[in-house]
């Protein structure tokens, strides 16, 4: 049978089993949603796919507690952030060194906003702070609360709204400086 | 900002929800390097350091042992020198001389009287009691009394003069012929020793009754040999490793007593009780049979909400489980021991343990993630704490697998029992499995009741 033929529900079942060809099956289901997750917050291709693959581990070793009725994509995508964030914290100081060299401001975009490619966009935001980037991400990507995001980076909730601002106010300072627009 | 809520955010989700660098190939072998994981090797470790400190205390006991026992012959033969130098043991000296006596002065006469047989007065001398007299006169002269009597100046009586653990040995060596004739002048000439202390003589007649009636009264006692074991009660302590799958080992400690009955020579049944604590962390690897048992109390609330306010929620998931059991455990083990030996300095043993709780405690951590209807996503750490009495019993929950290596102490054992018990069924009410590995340390009391 092939990857596409299978439901979610019915791999997910599948692999409860601990059958390896179904987990196979289901990694590859979800590497590319999984690699997506993982780069807005690690931007590293290598970081982010391990970053993923600890996820995964975490999911199969776990999926038997996860329910038929409940939607399996917003569970994994919680796996997934915890564990990129967790990965971050690990090597915060290695990517702060990393940091002050690749902070350049980035200046080769696509002229629209619909045109963005995954590589602008990260190249836009790496022109944030590591704050403003991750309040941005939980926040308006990934549907965090500041109070749940104030917990997680272990700042007030109300830094957590500045940040936010902040990190909007950069964003829309970076796309009239380099005149993306929507076409 | 109309830019980026309208525009760059819906971009970056569409963006990246579809992304897709065409590797997953790649990062499946990748993963496969990861998972799944091998075998946690932290037990190993753990096992091979209990046993070699079970082996240095069984080096050490052994030493120990080995002192004690040498002391103990030590004291032994001083204890059996002791009384020689005393008169007050002379009846026990009497009797073991005399009986060992008894016999060669019988044999002897049987010999003598044949080359003999003029000699009719001897004959009768000898058969008569007096004998008595006749050794006791022996013995006074072995206890180390020089003989007074001065007509005795045989050589060979001469050596029978010295200190009597000299003349054990002495006396034992010479012919019991001359023996005849040693004693036999001391007969003839006890007009001396014998005859100037009456009161020796008649003590020693009177005495030498009583200590026959006490040698046949003793040895019986003496010759008695130890009756066979039938039963035993032992008293034990053990530590050991709860484990699961490859989460982490915990390490546990628990006592008790147990009594083995005889089956056949080699075959004993075991069985008995004992408190034991019992710590697990499912982290790693959860049994399907506890996440099922366990009731997380705010996912159960979110659902409720869910199902009463339907618009309120859309989806409700937890992730990141880890459980953590404590049991006080009443443990009750039931095993059969096999010693393959004659010797019965080891066994093999294997049975069943069946649980009850005297306190059960469960500890479990996980995120809780609700989706609501507007996409947003709220996770929340829970952590909860299950507690329970005394609560149920459940029968056969592992099976028992173990060597035990016998040391003597006495009528007493001391051993050393490695096991491993594999989880055959469910503990407590949360139904946890549980593989046990661990080392007991027994004293056992041995009874020898018929």
């Amino acid at each position: 049978m092939l990857n596409t033929q299978i439901p979610d529900n019915e791999l997910i079942n599948r692999c409860k089993n601990g059958d390896i060809h179904y987990q196979e099956m289901l990694y590859k289901r979800f590497y590319g949603y999984a690699l997506g997750v993982c780069l807005r917050y690690l931007f590293n291709r290598e970081d982010a796919l391990e970053a993923v693959n600890d996820s995964f581990i975490k999911v199969f070793k776990a999926i038997n507690t996860v329910q038929e009725d409940k939607s399996f994509k917003a569970w994994f995508r919680k796996v997934l952030v915890n564990t990129a964030l967790d990965y971050k914290r690990k090597n915060m100081r290695f990517s702060q060194a990393i940091e002050m060299v690749d902070t350049e401001p980035q200046t080769t975009y696509s002229s629209a906003i619909d045109n963005l490619s995954a590589k602008d966009i990260l190249a836009l935001m790496k022109n944030l702070n590591e704050t403003q980037h991750l309040v941005f991400n939980l926040y308006e990507v990934d549907g965090y609360s500041h109070k749940e995001i104030g917990e997680m980076l272990n700042i007030p909730e109300s830094s957590s709204r500045t940040y936010l601002t902040r990190a909007k106010q950069a964003l829309q300072s970076l796309l009239v400086t380099h005149s993306i627009y929507k076409r | 900002m109309k830019d980026i809520d309208e525009e760059l955010v819906p971009q970056i989700k569409a963006v990246f929800e579809n992304f897709d660098d065409e590797q997953s190939e790649n990062g499946w072998a990748k993963l496969r390097e990861k998972y799944p994981e091998k075998p946690n090797k932290k037990l190993p470790i753990w096992w091979v350091s209990i046993a070699a400190a079970a082996v240095l205390v069984a080096i050490g006991f052994l030493l120990t042992l080995d002192k004690t026992a040498q002391k103990s012959e030590n004291g032994q033969q001083l204890v059996k020198q002791q009384p020689i130098s005393k008169p007050k043991t002379d009846s026990i000296i009497n009797q073991e001389i005399i009986s060992k006596k008894d016999e060669e002065l019988k044999s002897a006469k049987n010999s003598f009287n044949k080359k003999n047989n003029g000699q009719e007065r001897e004959k009768s001398i000898i058969k008569k009691p007096i004998i008595a007299d006749v050794k006791k006169e022996t013995v006074i002269a072995k206890v180390g009394q020089p003989i007074k009597n001065e007509s005795v100046t045989n050589p060979k009586v001469a050596v029978i003069q010295n200190p009597i653990n000299q003349n054990a040995v002495v006396a034992n060596k010479v012919d019991t012929a001359q023996k005849i004739n040693t004693q036999n002048q001391v007969i003839a000439n006890n007009n001396g020793a014998v005859v100037k202390d009456p009161i020796i003589v008649k003590k020693t007649t009177d005495q030498f009754l009583i200590d026959q009636s006490k040698i046949l009264a003793q040895k019986p006692k003496e010759k008695q040999k130890p009756k066979e074991t039938k039963s035993s009660i032992e008293v034990f302590s053990g530590t050991f490793l709860n484990y699961y799958a490859d989460n982490a080992a915990k390490l546990n400690a628990g006592f008790g007593v147990n009594a083995n009955v005889k089956l056949t020579k080699s075959l004993f049944v075991s069985f008995g009780a004992g408190v034991s604590q019992n710590k697990i962390e499912y982290q790693k690897s959860i049994p399907t049979e506890v996440s099922r048992s366990m009731s997380y109390s705010a996912l159960d609330a979110a659902n409720a909400a869910t199902n009463n306010n339907p618009g309120a929620t859309n989806s409700t998931s937890i992730s990141d489980i880890s459980i953590n059991a404590q049991l006080l455990n009443f443990d009750i083990p039931v095993s059969l021991k096999f010693y393959p030996t004659k010797k019965q300095n080891f066994y093999i043993s294997t049975g069943i343990n069946s649980n009850t709780y005297l306190s059960q405690k469960y500890t479990y951590g996980y995120n809780l993630s609700n989706k609501n209807v507007l996409g947003i996503t709220q996770t929340a750490k829970q952590e909860e704490t299950e507690k329970s009495a005394v609560n149920g019993f459940d029968f056969a929950t592992s099976a028992i697998f173990a060597i035990g290596i016998n040391q003597n102490i006495g009528k007493n054992s001391f051993t050393f029992e490695p096991y491993f018990k594999p989880a055959i069924g469910n503990m407590g009410e949360k139904n946890l499995r549980i593989n046990t590995v661990g080392l007991n340390l027994k004293f056992n009391f041995t009874s020898n009741k018929k």
